[in-house]
C-alpha cells in the first residue's frame, strides 16, 4: 500500500460515522494527488518520495481524523440518516396520499353514466340535506326496463374524516315495496356520487326518503321524459 | 450546515405527511371533535349537545335537534388521540307513539341506555332487568333524555332486555313497555 492510502485509512479510521469515511477519504486522496503532482514538478521528487512527502506534510492522521470525526458529527450523521430513510418514506405516503386524493377527485367530477342504460331524463333536483346539498342529475332506463337516478352530493361542511358512512336516502317506490338503496360510485373529499335503480312507478311519482326525515315527492311527468 | 437544513426538511416532511395521514384515518385532538364529525357523516346536523358521559378513556356524547337524536362515543388512542367508537342515531322519535322510547349503546366495555320522553309528565322510568338484577332508575333529565350508563365485565353482558315503566310525579304509572 502507497502512504497516500495508508495515510487515508489511517484518517478516515478515526472517523465514527461509516457513511462519512467514503466521502471524506476520497477528498483526501485527491488532496494528497495535488500535492503529490506539485511536489514532483516543482521539487523533482520521484512518485514515492512524493506521496511520503505529501502525506508527511499533512501532519499526524490521528490528530487529523479526529478534529475530522468532530467536525463530521457521528451523533449527526445518524440522526441524518435515520431522518433522511424516515423521510423517503414519508415522502412515497405522502405523494400516494395525494395521487389517491387526485384519483378520488376525477372519479367524482366525471359524469355518471350508468352501463347498459340510456338517459331519459335530465333532472337536476337540489336537496339541502343536513348541511350538503344533493343534486339529482339524471334519469336513466337501462336495458332491462328498470329506472336509474344518478345524483352527486357535495359537502358543505368539512369533510366527515370517522369513516362513517349511511344509506342517506331512499326510494319507496309503493307502500307495499322496500326501499331502495344508493350504490356509491365515487367518493371525495368535496363530495360523492351514486345512483339509485328501481322499478317504474305505476304512479308516475317517486317518494324519497331522507335520513333527516324529510320526504321528497318527484312526478316524473315534470322531467320531459325522452320516450 | 447543508445535513443540519436536510434533517429540518426531512423532519418537516415526514411531520406533514404523519399530520395528514392522521386527519385522513380520522384521528382528532379533541373527544368532542370526533363525535361531531362522525355525526357529519351520518347526514346528522345540525344538532344541539344535550349531554356528555366519560368514564375512564371512553367519551360519550348525546346529540339531538327536533327530529333526530344520536348517542356516539369516542376513545383515546396514543396518548393525545381520540378515534370513534360508533354509536346509533335515531330518526323520526318526534313521531313515536310511545310515550318513551328506549335506546341503548354498547362498545364492550360500558352500556349506555337512553330514554327519551315524548311525555313531559313523565318524571321516572324504571328499567327492572328481571333475574334479580338490579332495577334501573331514570330520574334525571336533560331536555327530556337520560342516561345511565353500565360498566360491563364482559361485551356479552349488554343486554337492554327488561320491563320498563314510566310514572309521573304522582307515581302513577304512565306507560309500560317490555323490550324487545
Amino acid at each position: 500500500m502507497n502512504p497516500i492510502e495508508t495515510y487515508v485509512q489511517a484518517v478516515t479510521a478515526q472517523v465514527h460515522f461509516f457513511l462519512d469515511r467514503g466521502r471524506i477519504g476520497d477528498e483526501l486522496r485527491a488532496h494528497l494527488q495535488d500535492s503529490v503532482e506539485d511536489l514532483m514538478q516543482e521539487e523533482g521528487l520521484t512518485l514515492e518520495q512524493a506521496q511520503a512527502e505529501a502525506a508527511a506534510r499533512m501532519g499526524d492522521p490521528q490528530a487529523v481524523g479526529r478534529e475530522l470525526n468532530r467536525i463530521h458529527h457521528p451523533l449527526l450523521g445518524w440522526l441524518w440518516l435515520i431522518t433522511m430513510s424516515c423521510a423517503a418514506i414519508a415522502g412515497i405516503v405522502f405523494v400516494y396520499l395525494l395521487l389517491t386524493a387526485g384519483w378520488n377527485e376525477i372519479q367524482y367530477l366525471l359524469p355518471m353514466t350508468p352501463e347498459h342504460a340510456e338517459k331519459i331524463a335530465t333532472v337536476n333536483e337540489k336537496i339541502e340535506l343536513a348541511g350538503h346539498t344533493v343534486t339529482l342529475d339524471a334519469l336513466w332506463k337501462s336495458d332491462e326496463g328498470e329506472l336509474i337516478l344518478t345524483y352527486h352530493i357535495r359537502n358543505k361542511l368539512s369533510y366527515s374524516r370517522s369513516g362513517w358512512s349511511v344509506n342517506f336516502f331512499s326510494i319507496q317506490n309503493g307502500d307495499d315495496s322496500l326501499p331502495v338503496y344508493p350504490y356509491f360510485e365515487a367518493t371525495s373529499f368535496f363530495g360523492s356520487k351514486g345512483m339509485l335503480t328501481f322499478t317504474a312507478p305505476a304512479s308516475d311519482v317517486i317518494e324519497l326518503s331522507l335520513i333527516d326525515g324529510q320526504r321528497v315527492s318527484l312526478d316524473l311527468k315534470e322531467w320531459e321524459l325522452k320516450k | 450546515m447543508k445535513r443540519k437544513r436536510e434533517i429540518v426538511a426531512g423532519i418537516a416532511l415526514i411531520l406533514i405527511t404523519l399530520v395528514l395521514l392522521g386527519w385522513i384515518s380520522g384521528y382528532y385532538l379533541s373527544p368532542q371533535a370526533c363525535v361531531e364529525d362522525s355525526l357529519r357523516g351520518l347526514y346528522f346536523s345540525p344538532a344541539e349537545k344535550i349531554d356528555e358521559v366519560q368514564i375512564g378513556d371512553r367519551y360519550y356524547y348525546l346529540y339531538a335537534n327536533d327530529h333526530q337524536y344520536a348517542l356516539h362515543g369516542a376513545e383515546k388512542t396514543a396518548g393525545i388521540f381520540y378515534i370513534t367508537t360508533g354509536g346509533s342515531t335515531h330518526n323520526d322519535y318526534a313521531d313515536a307513539d310511545e310515550a318513551f322510547q328506549i335506546d341503548g349503546l354498547s362498545d364492550g366495555k360500558n352500556q349506555l341506555f337512553v330514554i327519551h320522553r315524548s311525555q313531559p309528565e313523565i318524571m321516572k322510568v324504571e328499567m327492572d332487568p328481571g333475574k334479580g338484577r338490579p332495577v334501573i332508575v331514570f330520574d334525571q333529565w336533560e331536555h327530556d333524555f337520560s342516561i345511565k350508563i353500565q360498566q360491563l365485565e364482559n361485551s356479552e353482558e349488554a343486554t337492554w332486555e327488561g320491563t320498563y315503566r314510566a310514572y309521573d310525579a304522582q307515581g302513577n304509572l304512565v306507560e309500560e313497555q317490555i323490550y324487545p
